[in-house]
């Protein structure tokens, strides 16, 4: 039987998934909380805030800070990784400081952002630039500085210029890495978003937790909740599909 | 396997521990008496001063007091129906209407005075705010029913409502320019108009005795311990009436036993200034509210969003427990206080 489960992954996935909602069911009936309502009352609410439009409104407010916010870091980003990749001095110069901005507590320093960046829009993107830096430049560090060897002294044997051993030999063999980082550096990017809303202005996503925190209606704030699991999960799984497709072709399901 | 269900057995012991309902805590306040764990969703303040002279006259009567303080009100509600606190601070309207939590209010502490501080030049008055951007705090806080009620008693419709957390932000909002007419605390209020004179100027806000913050507790542990309430409730009612009396009660009181100690001198000097404007406000609430104060909080809840049912069929004793503040006038009225 176990041959059978792991010859069909989807049927432990969905055994996962199943066995997870079936806790959180459990949980709200018992209730661990007048606060924590149970799965279908939050499935219930949840299926209501698609149809009534309330998650199309929220999220189209959210996708606005998180698309220019990871465009910027995605650009900025992967150029920095490059940089620091290829320079010693430019990495001595700026790897601590991401190091110690992916180590920094992220909570505790978006409210500051206010200080410089005001409450507006560019406050919000500035969150989502300060969560997603760090992974989207230290992965591109990482996939160009760790070249193979061999590669590049093929390049050398073939007296490639500088400029082409970049673009045909380090790039390309960076490149899993650097879509990787891209990857995280989404995720990164919504919970700096979300940061955002929750801890600078209440809007979109962050405004509906908020809100329906405030109000006591706890299924309609762990479906936002939930919402944002599923937006986030569904992104990362179908950015991850990219990858595979593009750049890994051995990890390619047969 | 045999770990694999282990694992299971482990996790759901750990959430049901990790979600108890909170009745054994309360069951050792029960025994304990003479104790009161306050719960408090805010940071200690000039403030919240008054709250702790109150809460220092109730430990000098012998009582234990704890103080829990939490990042938010949200929190503190919970820890009280949870029973990990006995009473909290805030305006749980919500909680109670929705959720049937066993709690009950029973003082109002302060009362929702707002001041609508806007560009003068941009808005001389309300009317030229018809169609026009009003920021609030959040959706469904008290002060976007204060937007409401505006729209309606001025016969305009904002524009937009925008939604900035934080009296401090908005009036560092208000000072950059990002918005032009806000909601502001007393303090915030005295900020903005120092720092840019001239520039800003009040407008006029409806006359309310809704609560902006009032005392509620875990009922059971309320049942239980009526004589700790009473004492809270006498010591609330003598230290609120005294500082509208005379405003420098808090200053006093505050170098005497020797609370907020590390206070920054500019904070320090916004003490008294807030105390005397509070209490010339009518801030300070001198009888715990009332019957009268619940019917305006049922308005201006429902305003807010926060009560889903029509005003006029809610049911006072479904949230308030008037007994207790009574009682406690009662005894002060007694005592000659």
């Amino acid at each position: 039987m176990a041959a059978a489960a792991a010859g069909r992954p989807w049927v432990l996935r969905a055994a996962s998934i199943a066995f997870v909602l079936g806790l959180w069911e459990w949980g709200g009936t018992v209730p661990v909380s007048i606060a924590f309502p149970k799965c279908s009352e939050t499935l219930v609410a949840f299926g209501g805030m698609i149809a009534d439009g309330t998650f199309a409104g929220a999220y189209a407010e959210t996708a606005g800070p998180l698309i220019v916010g990871v465009a910027l870091t995605g650009v900025g980003g992967v150029l920095a990784g490059l940089v620091m990749g290829l320079s010693p001095r430019t990495e001595w110069l700026g790897l601590p400081v991401f190091i110690v901005l992916q180590a920094s507590p992220s909570a505790a320093i978006v409210p500051l952002i206010t200080y410089i960046y005001g409450i507006g829009f560019a406050a919000k993107v500035f969150a989502v630039v300060l969560l997603s830096a760090p992974v989207i430049v230290l992965n591109s560090y990482r996939g160009i500085a760790n070249t193979p060897r061999s590669l590049l002294e093929m390049s050398d044997a073939f007296l490639a210029s500088r400029w082409k051993r970049i673009w045909k030999i380090v790039i390309p063999a960076g490149s899993g890495l650097i879509f990787a980082g891209l990857r995280l550096g989404l995720a990164q990017g919504f919970t700096g978003a979300v940061l955002a809303e929750l801890l600078i202005t209440p809007t979109g996503v962050g405004d509906l937790i908020t809100f329906y925190r405030s109000v006591a209606d706890y299924p309609r704030m762990f479906a936002s909740i939930l919402s944002i699991i599923v937006v986030a999960s569904v992104s990362v799984t179908l950015l991850q599909r990219l990858e595979l497709r593009l750049f890994r072709p051995e990890m390619r399901p047969a | 396997m045999t770990r694999f269900w282990a694992l299971v057995a482990a996790l759901m012991l750990a959430v049901t521990a990790c979600g108890g309902d909170g009745s054994g805590d309360a069951e050792e306040g029960e025994e304990g008496g003479g104790s009161i764990r306050v719960a408090l969703g805010d940071i200690e303040s000039v403030e919240t001063l008054a709250l702790f002279i109150a809460m220092e006259r109730v430990r000098e009567r012998g009582t234990d007091v704890e103080l829990i303080e939490l990042a938010d009100e949200d929190l503190a509600n919970q820890a009280v129906v949870s029973g990990q606190a006995d009473v909290g601070l805030g305006a749980p309207y919500a909680l109670i209407e929705g959720s049937d939590a066993p709690l009950r209010i029973f003082c109002q502490l302060q009362a929702a005075r707002f001041f609508v501080v806007a560009d003068e030049s941009e808005y001389p008055d309300w009317q030229s705010m018809d169609g026009e951007t009003f920021t609030v705090h959040s959706r469904g806080s008290t002060t976007e029913a204060l937007a409401r009620i505006v729209e309606q008693e001025e016969g305009i419709e904002f524009g937009k409502i925008s939604y900035v957390e934080g009296s401090e932000v908005r009036a560092t909002a208000l000072l950059r320019g990002n918005v032009k007419a806000t909601v502001l605390d007393i303090p915030n209020r005295n900020f903005v108009m120092a720092e840019s004179p001239g520039t800003f100027h009040e407008l006029p806000t409806p006359d309310m005795k809704a609560s902006d913050e009032v005392i509620f507790g875990n009922t059971e542990w309320m049942e239980a311990n009526q004589e700790t309430v009473q004492i809270l409730l006498e010591e609330i009612l003598t230290v609120w009436r005294s500082m509208v009396d005379d405003p420098a009660f808090v200053q006093e009181q505050r170098e005497e036993l020797g609370l907020l100690s590390d206070l920054p001198a500019e904070l320090e000097e916004q003490l008294l200034p807030y105390y005397e404007q509070g209490a010339e406000e009518g801030l300070f609430t001198q009888d715990c509210g009332g019957e009268a104060v619940v019917q305006d909080d049922f308005v201006f809840y429902h305003e807010a969003g926060q009560l889903s049912g029509e005003p006029e069929e809610l049911q006072v004793e479904d949230f308030w427990d008037l007994g207790p503040a009574q009682e406690a006038q009662d005894a002060l009225a007694e005592s000659g206080n």
